[in-house]
């Protein structure tokens, strides 16, 4: 190899039509071994295309991919040897039984011990019902055995798409243990992607959000979470005396109307200050809420476009 | 990779029914010389060592190339529309290769089809009429051992059409995500070439499905290396063709399911 720093994934410009519809247009991140990386973005953006871009089901129409350094166009064998994935929902062979579907990848690795396919069954919580057919697994059971045959080879770097979609609430927690716990003690690096925001905020180290075709924010998710202001909401029926006194103060950074309050945006610990400034100007505040600064409100703030357009309902 | 990759194949083709439905098939049609011999309308030499040449016939004309149909649509159009096929793709495996493997576990199981074929009517041939003295077949009597090497090099020739056959429907298989649709095309297809073949003799020999029972036995029985030559040839055509584009096809292909 060179002297350059490799990437577990290193996503170049990558751009793919279907007819004239333009869905990825210029894509570019990097995974960094270790990483538990969270994709984010509405249904239709690209997400599951983007993988199967990286993945070389779909051929780009432009751009680069690295797995470990090696290029999937040039090197597609030894980029694809080390990578796992779960593609849209899980494929199965439904008249065979789970074991059977295991034993279908396990025999393309050669060097895996026989007893490794009960000991990811075991892995993904289907000890027991391995024998049975998949056609009679459930959503969620389903789920886990497309999860056990994206880690039945060892790979060092796993694709993820929408994991905990149909698994019920115990099996959620746990498949996110499962994850974190494979990066942790086996440092697999993830890439999953997900609508459950709330996933990324407590397993993703680093995220990044696709709109139109194009990642719009990528970074640490302790970062997009600890913005340098605070959100609250105004309830008060004096809304447009209270609207032109809290555009006056020069630390509010922005304010716009919804149905019965204000929402506020401000600098950080600045939210006592204006209560007592409306106060004194004898604004009446029935309510002043603190709005939680979470992934999800960043989220649909980002990728509604224009968010503070809310209409106005004066009498 | 390969050898792994068409043990997959055929353990996936001897895990489906459809394998044991098509031996029963083959099964029926074996003791059915039993039962036309009950009301008498048998009017060849029928025994235990010939039976198995008379039936290649009723094996590879219909029974096998359907069965060839239906592995196709299931290997090729089934797999890709419920995403089976992508999950080889994701291991160190190229996509020419899946296709190569798919097609040698198809010849692995055509040929496993045949033996049987072969050692059932043997079988049933000698329990109903016995083995009988010689081998009679086609107006002309031969030694036992002529029958032995005349009927185990026709099984064995028949898997050269019945391949090139596989081939054409793997091409074919591209063209539709629906299995069923592809099927009913594929058995449509095979029903009008036997039909023009019949109406119009001068194409037949351009047709590929006279050679199923025709190229064995032009070479084990009569012999005449010109025409297996020429058979040989069209068949070269045939699958240069369809594995030629399948494979530039497959390649390009985005697999969207
Ligand atoms: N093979 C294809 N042919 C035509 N259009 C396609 C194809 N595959 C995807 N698309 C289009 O590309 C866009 C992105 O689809 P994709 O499935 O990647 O979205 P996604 O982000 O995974 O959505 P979801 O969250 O619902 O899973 C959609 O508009 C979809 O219709
Ligand atoms: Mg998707």
């Amino acid at each position: 190899m060179n002297m350059s720093k490799t990437y577990a994934l290193d996503v170049q410009d990558l751009h793919k039509s279907f007819g004239d519809k333009h869905v990825i247009r210029g894509v570019s991140f990097r995974v960094e071994h270790g990483d538990i990386f969270g994709f984010l973005g509405p249904n239709g953006s690209g997400k599951t295309t983007l993988i199967r871009m990286i993945l070389n089901l779909v051929h780009p129409d432009r751009g680069r991919v690295l797995i470990n350094g090696y290029d999937t166009r040039t090197r597609f064998l030894q980029a694809i040897a080390s990578v796992g994935a779960v593609v849209e929902s899980p494929s199965l062979y439904l008249h065979l039984t789970a074991r059977q579907n295991l034993k279908l990848i396990a025999n393309l690795h050669p060097e895996l011990p026989v007893e490794r396919i009960d000991e990811i069954l075991d892995l993904v919580g289907l000890s027991g019902r391995g024998d049975e057919k998949v056609k009679n697994y459930s959503l969620g059971m389903k789920q886990r055995l497309g999860i056990a045959q994206a880690l039945i080879h060892n790979p060092n770097l796993v694709f993820l798409d929408e994991p905990t979609n149909g698994i019920d609430p115990q099996g959620v927690i746990e498949i996110r243990e499962l994850i974190t716990r494979l990066a942790r003690d086996h440092g697999i690096t993830f890439f999953i992607t997900t609508h459950q925001l709330h996933e990324v905020e407590q397993i993703c180290n680093r995220v990044a959000i696709l709109k139109n075709g194009h990642v719009i924010e990528e970074g640490f998710v302790e970062d997009l979470l600890n913005r340098e202001e605070d959100e609250v909401e105004v309830v008060t029926r004096d809304r447009d005396r209270a609207m032109a006194i809290i555009e006056k103060q020069p630390y509010v950074k922005d304010v716009s109307r919804a149905s019965d309050r204000l929402k506020v945006r401000v600098e950080q610990g600045t939210t006592g200050q204006l209560n007592r400034e409306l106060i004194t100007q004898g604004i009446t505040v029935d309510y002043l809420v603190p709005v939680r600064t979470t992934l999800e409100h960043y989220f649909i703030e980002r990728t509604e476009g224009e968010a503070h357009a809310v209409p106005v309902d004066q009498k | 990779m390969l050898y792994r990759l068409i043990k997959n194949e055929v353990f996936k083709i001897f895990l489906s029914k459809k394998i044991y439905a098509i031996m029963i098939v083959m099964l029926f049609f074996t003791i059915l010389p039993k039962f036309e011999e009950l009301v008498g309308n048998i009017d060849i030499p029928v025994h235990g060592q010939n039976l198995p040449i008379y039936m290649l016939g009723t094996h590879v004309i219909v029974i096998i190339p359907l069965f060839i149909i239906v592995a196709v649509a299931q290997m090729f159009t089934e797999e890709y529309t419920a995403g089976t096929l992508k999950n080889t793709l994701l291991h160190p495996v190229t996509r020419t290769r899946l296709l190569n493997a798919k097609l040698l576990g198809l010849v692995v199981t055509v040929m496993a089809l045949l033996l049987f074929g072969m050692l059932i009517a043997y079988g049933f041939g000698t329990l109903f009429f016995g083995w009988g003295n010689s081998f009679y077949f086609d107006g002309q009597y031969y030694t036992t051992g002529e029958g032995f090497m005349i009927t185990i090099g026709s099984y064995l020739a028949a898997v050269v059409p019945l391949m090139v056959f596989a081939m054409v429907m793997m091409l074919l298989s591209f063209f539709f995500t629906s299995s069923g649709v592809l099927a009913g095309i594929s058995i449509g297809l095979l029903v009008l070439m036997n039909l023009s073949g019949e109406m119009f003799k001068m194409l037949q020999p351009y047709l590929l499905v006279g050679s199923f029972r025709g190229f064995p036995i032009t070479v084990f029985v009569e012999g005449d290396m010109a025409n297996a030559g020429f058979q040989l040839l069209v068949m070269a055509v045939y699958s240069v063709i369809s594995y030629g584009v399948s494979v530039m096809w497959f390649k390009r292909k985005d697999l969207a399911y």
